[in-house]
C-alpha cells in the first residue's frame, strides 16, 4: 500500500486539519481491512492423496496378475520419471504388458542374487522388500513408490499372496 | 572409386534421411496430454491458480470524462496450499507455495461512449521464483443507475505463461533422505521449469454505490469465466531438454466467481480499495489496489 500522507501544501478543500483526519481514518481502515482479509484467505478445495491409484483396495483370497496386480504396479510404479518405458529407472519397466517378463524370476539391479519376484517365496523377492515398511529389508533404501504414499496393506498382501501361489501369467 | 549420383537422387536421399528424423524427433517427444475436469484434484490445483491469477475489477473508475488514464499498482495474496493440496493426488513431492503474493500493475482508459479499457501486464521478471508473463485486457461501459447502484458490465481476457519449479524444485534437496532421492533420480538433480498458462474470457457485473460525497465506494462484482488451463511438467534432463515421459495436463471448465470491495478516495486523483475474490471450489483471497488518476489535458 502507498503511503497517503496529506499534502501539507495545498488540501483538497477546508482547513488541513479538517482533511487529515478523515484520510488517516481511511487509510487505517484499509489497512486493518486488508490485512484482516489477508489472514482470512484461504484455498477452497481438499485434494486427499489417494494410495490405491483409483483401484479396488481389498484383500483377495487369489489375486490374478493381470486383473489385479499389473494395473497396481501399473497406476503406482510406471509414472513419468519412474518405471515408465520411457525413463526405465534401474532398467526395470513396470507397465501393462511389460511388468510380468520384467519381475518373474529377474534378478535385482540394485541386489545382485536376489531375485525381484522368485515364485512361491515373496520373503525372498526383492520387490516386496522394496514396497515393506521394513528398512532393514530393503538394505536401508529408499522405500517405493519413492517419496510418495506406500501401497496399501491389502495391495502389499496381495502381491505377496500372488507371488507364494507361484507368481503366475493369470 | 564410386560413381558420383545423380543430383536428383542425391536431393531425393537428403529428403528421405530428413523426414525419417523428422518423424523419429517427433515420436522421440511426444508427451501424453491429459485432459482433467475440475471435479479432480489435478483439476482443482489448476483451478486454483487460474483463480489467483483471474483479472478482476478491482474497483470502479475513479473519475468521469474521455480520455483519462488510471495508474494503479495490485497486490494479490495467494493463499498456502498445504501438503495434500499440493500434490495434487499424484502423491509425488510438488513445491507450488512459490509465489505468496502477485502484484500486478494496471492501466485504465476512459475512452468515448463512456468505455473504459483496461489493460495489465505481468513483465518476465523472477519474483518469488516465478516467472510470469501475463497480460490481461477488459472493457467496460455503465449502464445506468438502479435504486443508487451504478451498474458496468465488463468483459475480461487473460493469457500467458507462469514459470516455476514446482514440480522438482531445490527445497526437495532439505527434505527428507526419499525426496533427495527423488531429486537426484527424477529430477536429474536439477529445478524443473514447468509451465502453467492459463487462458481466461470472463464475463461480469460491476455494482457500486458512492457513500460520504464518493469518498467511499463499495462494490461488488458477480460473473462466470470460461478457462482453458495448460500445466506443461517441465523436468529438465541432463542435456537441458524437457523429460517427455511427464504429462502437460489440460482442463476446461467455466466458473462462477464473484467479488467484494471497498475503496476509499483520499483525494480526487487517487484511490485506494480492498477487494475480496471468491471462486467457489478454488480460494477466497484479498487483494489491494492503489490508483492515481491523470487529469485530462
Amino acid at each position: 500500500m502507498p503511503h497517503l500522507h496529506p499534502s501539507p501544501i495545498r488540501p483538497c478543500s477546508g482547513s488541513g486539519d479538517s482533511i487529515t483526519a478523515p484520510r488517516r481514518v481511511g487509510f487505517a481502515i484499509m489497512t486493518v481491512l486488508a490485512l484482516v482479509l489477508a489472514m482470512t484467505a484461504c484455498a477452497d478445495f481438499q485434494s486427499p492423496e489417494d494410495p490405491t491409484g483409483g483401484l479396488p483396495d481389498q484383500l483377495l483370497p487369489t489375486p490374478s496378475f493381470a486383473l489385479d496386480i499389473e494395473p497396481m504396479l501399473d497406476r503406482r510404479c510406471a509414472t513419468g520419471g519412474c518405471h515408465s518405458p520411457r525413463t526405465r529407472q534401474v532398467e526395470l519397466v513396470l507397465a501393462i504388458g511389460e511388468s510380468y517378463d520384467a519381475i518373474v524370476d529377474v534378478e535385482s539391479r540394485l541386489l545382485p542374487g536376489a531375485l525381484l519376484v522368485e515364485p512361491s517365496n515373496a520373503d525372498a523377492s526383492w520387490i516386496v522388500r522394496m514396497i515393506s515398511s521394513d528398512p532393514a529389508g530393503r538394505g536401508g533404501l529408499s522405500r517405493m513408490p519413492l517419496a510418495s504414499t506406500p501401497l496399501t496393506p491389502n495391495q502389499i498382501d496381495n502381491i505377496r499372496t500372488w507371488i507364494n501361489q507361484g507368481a503366475q501369467r493369470n | 572409386m564410386s560413381e558420383p549420383r545423380a543430383p536428383s537422387c542425391r536431393h531425393a536421399s537428403v529428403a528421405i534421411a530428413l523426414v525419417a528424423a523428422l518423424a523419429a524427433t517427433a515420436g522421440a517427444q511426444e508427451r501424453e496430454v491429459q485432459k482433467h475436469l475440475f471435479s479432480s484434484s489435478e483439476g482443482k490445483l489448476l483451478g486454483f491458480y487460474s483463480a489467483a491469477l483471474a483479472f478482476t475489477a478491482g474497483a470502479p473508475s475513479l473519475g468521469k470524462g474521455r480520455w483519462r488514464m488510471e495508474v494503479g499498482l495490485e497486490a494479490a495474496y495467494v493463499p498456502h496450499l498445504n501438503r495434500e493440496q499440493r500434490t495434487a493426488g499424484s502423491d509425488k513431492p510438488q513445491s507450488s507455495n512459490l509465489a505468496p503474493a502477485l502484484p500486478r500493475p494496471r492501466l485504465a482508459f476512459s475512452l468515448p461512449w463512456q468505455v473504459r479499457a483496461e489493460a495489465s501486464w505481468l513483465p518476465p521478471l523472477r519474483v518469488f521464483d516465478v516467472e510470469a508473463n501475463l497480460i490481461s485486457l477488459a472493457l467496460s461501459r455503465p449502464i445506468g443507475d438502479f435504486a443508487g447502484v451504478q451498474l458496468v458490465p465488463r468483459i475480461a481476457a487473460t493469457a500467458g505463461r507462469i514459470e516455476g519449479a514446482i514440480t522438482c524444485n531445490e527445497d526437495l534437496t532439505r527434505g527428507t533422505s526419499d525426496e533427495q532421492v527423488y531429486y537426484t533420480a527424477v529430477c536429474f538433480g536439477r529445478e524443473s521449469r514447468d509451465h502453467f498458462e492459463p487462458r481466461h474470457l470472463s464475463l461480469e457485473l460491476l455494482g457500486s454505490r458512492p457513500m460520504m460525497h464518493g469518498r467511499l465506494v463499495p462494490f461488488a462484482t458477480a460473473g462466470v469465466r470460461r478457462e482453458w488451463l495448460r500445466f506443461d511438467i517441465g523436468v529438465i534432463r541432463h542435456d537441458g531438454t524437457r523429460d517427455p515421459d511427464h504429462p502437460i495436463l489440460t482442463m476446461e471448465a467455466t466458473r462462477p466467481f464473484a467479488t467484494a470491495g471497498l475503496q476509499w478516495r483520499p483525494g480526487p486523483r487517487l484511490g485506494t480499495g480492498v477487494e475480496v475474490v471468491v471462486a467457489p471450489g478454488s480460494l477466497v483471497t484479498a487483494r489491494v489496489l492503489a490508483s492515481f488518476l491523470f487529469p485530462t489535458p
